[in-house]
C-alpha cells in the first residue's frame, strides 16, 4: 500500500499535474485572448466535441489499432527474421544494410500513393504503411543484438562443435531477446503514426479509422473534434506502446529474472 | 622426467603464435604432457597463458610449430571424439537457462535425447557441490562460488579426457577457491581426466598439481618445468608444511625472474 502510495506520487502524480496545468493554461488563454474557436476551441470545447462523437472515435480508434498492431507484428516478425539473416555473416549484411537504411530515409509520403496504386485502398495498403516504417528499428536493434553475444559463450558453442543453426537458436536469438524488445518498444510508436499517415491516402473504404476522420474534419473547420481525434490519436500510441512495454518485461523477467 | 613423443597426450613442438601487425604472443613453445597429469602454468599477466590454452583447445590454430592432442591436432582431434572441456575464467552461463539445463547443454547440442543424460547430469551437479534446489535456480539467482560449480559441472558433465580451464577460481577469496582447490583434485583422482590449469596464484599452482610451468612473456615461452612431488590426495594439512611453503618459494623466484 505504502509503496503504491510511493509509486503514484513519483511517476504518476508529476505528469498528472504537467498535465492539468496545461490544460487550465490552454483554457484562460482562449478566455481571455479570446481565441476563435475554429482556430483553438478551449479544452471543455475538446471534451464536448469528445464526448459528442464518441463512437466514431472509438471505430476509429479500433480500426486505426488494429491497422497498426497488424503492421508492428509483421514488422517484428519479418525483421527479425532479416536480423537473423544479417547475423549470419558480414557480406551479407554489407550487401543488404544500404536497402534496410532505404526503409528509413524514404519519405513515407511519396510512397504512400505508390502503395496505393499497387495494392489498391483499404486495410492491407494501411497496415503496408505501418509495417514498413517500423520495420527499421526492429531490424537494427535485433541485428545489434544477434551479433552483440559474449565471446567466451561462442567459444563454448564452438568448443561443443555446435552448428550454425544450434548457435542461432540457442545462442543468438535468446541473447538478443532485449535487443529486440527495445527495438518493438520503439517499433510500437511509429507503428501508430505509420497506420494514421496510411490512412490519409488508403483510409476510403472502411472510412472507420482516426486518420480517417482527420482528414475529414480539418477542411471542416470543426476544430474542436480535429484535436478530440487527435487526442484519441495520441491515447491509441500510448496505449500499444504501453502493452508492447508491459509484454516486453513479463517477457524479460521470466528470462532473466528482472534485470534485462 | 623425460616423456617421450609417442606417450605424450599433449605434445606441444615449438608452437609459435602471432597476429598480423603485432610482436609475437607464443615462440618456441614446447613441452609434452602424458596422460592424466594434473599441470598448472602460471606466468605474469599477458605472457600468453589463455591464448596458449585457446591453441590446445583449437579456438586458435598456431601460426608456427604444432600442438597434438593424442597425436592429432587439436581441431581434428575434437571432432573424433576426444572429449575436451574447457572452464573460462568466467562462468560463462546462459543467463536464461537454469543450472541444470545449462549443465545439460554440451548433450542439448549433440542432439542426445533427454533421457540418456538426465541421470547423470543430476549427479554431475551433486559432484561438484549443488543441491537439486540449486539446480533449478538461474545463475543470476547464484552466488559467484556456486555460479563456478555450475560451470564445473558443465565441463565435467562430458567425461572429459583433458580439461583445460583458464584461471576459474581468481574472481573467488581465498577460502572458497581452497575448498574448490580440494575438491577439484578429489574429483581428479577419481576421473584422471589430464587437467591444465592456469592461475595466477602460486599456491594454487602448488597445492593443485604434479607440475608447475611457469612462462616467460613476450614472447611467450616456458621459461621454467618444476616437478611438484607431493603424494595424493592432498588436503588443507598440506599448506602448513615447509616442504609446501620450501616449493612455493621456488616457484614464486622463478615467476620473479622472468619479469626481471
Ligand atoms: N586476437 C588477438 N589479436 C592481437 N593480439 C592478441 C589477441 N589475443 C591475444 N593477444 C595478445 O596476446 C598477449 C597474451 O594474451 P593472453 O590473454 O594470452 O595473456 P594471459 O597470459 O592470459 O594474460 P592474463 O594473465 O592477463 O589473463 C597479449 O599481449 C594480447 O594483447
Ligand atoms: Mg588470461
Amino acid at each position: 500500500m505504502r509503496t503504491l502510495f510511493r509509486w503514484f506520487v513519483t511517476y504518476i502524480l508529476p505528469p498528472l499535474g504537467a498535465f492539468f496545468t496545461v490544460v487550465i493554461l490552454w483554457h484562460f488563454a482562449t478566455v481571455i485572448f479570446d481565441i476563435k474557436r475554429y482556430i483553438l476551441p478551449g479544452p471543455l470545447l475538446v471534451a464536448e466535441a469528445g464526448v459528442k462523437n464518441l463512437g466514431e472515435l472509438w471505430n476509429g480508434f479500433l480500426m486505426t489499432g488494429a491497422e497498426a498492431i497488424v503492421g508492428f507484428a509483421a514488422s517484428l516478425c519479418v525483421g527479425t527474421l532479416v536480423a537473423c539473416l544479417f547475423s549470419q555473416s558480414p557480406v551479407i549484411r554489407r550487401s543488404l544494410f544500404p536497402y534496410a537504411i532505404f526503409l528509413q530515409t524514404v519519405p513515407i509520403v511519396a510512397i504512400a500513393p505508390l502503395i496505393v496504386i499497387w495494392f489498391g485502398t483499404g486495410f492491407q495498403s494501411v497496415v503496408l504503411v505501418s509495417f514498413i516504417i517500423s520495420l527499421f528499428p526492429i531490424i537494427t536493434n535485433a541485428t545489434a543484438g544477434l551479433l552483440q553475444v559474449d565471446p567466451d559463450l561462442l567459444d563454448l558453442f564452438r568448443l561443443n562443435n555446435a552448428t550454425r543453426w544450434q548457435t542461432l537458436l540457442k545462442l543468438r536469438l535468446p541473447s538478443a531477446v532485449p535487443s529486440i524488445i527495445t527495438g518493438a518498444r520503439i517499433a510500437s510508436g511509429v507503428a501508430v503514426i505509420g497506420a494514421i499517415v496510411g490512412e490519409f491516402f488508403a483510409g476510403y473504404v472502411s472510412r472507420k479509422g482516426l486518420g480517417y476522420l482527420i482528414l475529414q474534419t480539418a477542411p471542416q473547420l470543426k476544430t474542436d473534434k480535429l484535436f478530440a481525434t487527435v487526442i484519441a490519436s495520441t491515447i491509441l500510441g500510448l496505449t500499444i506502446f504501453a502493452l508492447v512495454s508491459l509484454i516486453g518485461n513479463l517477457i524479460l523477467n521470466r528470462w532473466y529474472d528482472g534485470e534485462a | 622426467m623425460m616423456i617421450s613423443t609417442d606417450t605424450a597426450f599433449i605434445h606441444a613442438d615449438q608452437v609459435g603464435l602471432s597476429f598480423p601487425g603485432a610482436p609475437d604472443v607464443l615462440a618456441g613453445v614446447n613441452f609434452d604432457i602424458p596422460k592424466g597429469q594434473f599441470v598448472s602454468i602460471v606466468g605474469p599477466s599477458g605472457c600468453g597463458k589463455s591464448s596458449l590454452l585457446r591453441v590446445m583447445s583449437g579456438l586458435q590454430t598456431a601460426t608456427a610449430g604444432q600442438i597434438l592432442l593424442d597425436g592429432r591436432s587439436p581441431g581434428n582431434a575434437r571432432e573424433n571424439n576426444l572429449r575436451s572441456a574447457f572452464v573460462f575464467q568466467d562462468p560463462t552461463l546462459l543467463p536464461w537457462r537454469t543450472v541444470r539445463s545449462n549443465v545439460s547443454l554440451p548433450f542439448e547440442l549433440r542432439d542426445r535425447p533427454p533421457a540418456e543424460y538426465r541421470n547423470h547430469v543430476r549427479e554431475t551437479i551433486d559432484l561438484v557441490g549443488l543441491t537439486e534446489h540449486d539446480a533449478d535456480k538461474r545463475p543470476r539467482e547464484l552466488s559467484g562460488g556456486m555460479r563456478m560449480r555450475a560451470s564445473l559441472a558443465r565441463a565435467l558433465v562430458t567425461n572429459p579426457d583433458l580439461m583445460l580451464m583458464d584461471e576459474p577460481f581468481a574472481p573467488l577469496d581465498d577460502i572458497l577457491r581452497q575448498q574448490l582447490n580440494e575438491e577439484i583434485l578429489r574429483i581428479w583422482s577419481d576421473q584422471k581426466w589430464t587437467a591444465v590449469f592456469i592461475t595466477h596464484n602460486v599456491s594454487e599452482a602448488v597445492f593443485l598439481s604434479q607440475r608447475v610451468l611457469v612462462m616467460h612473456p613476450r614472447p611467450g615461452r616456458i621459461a621454467a618445468d618444476l616437478e611438484i612431488p607431493f603424494a595424493y590426495p592432498r588436503t588443507s594439512d598440506l599448506r602448513a608444511t615447509a616442504e609446501f611453503a620450501e616449493l612455493i618459494g621456488q616457484v614464486s623466484h622463478e615467476l620473479r625472474r622472468t619479469v626481471e
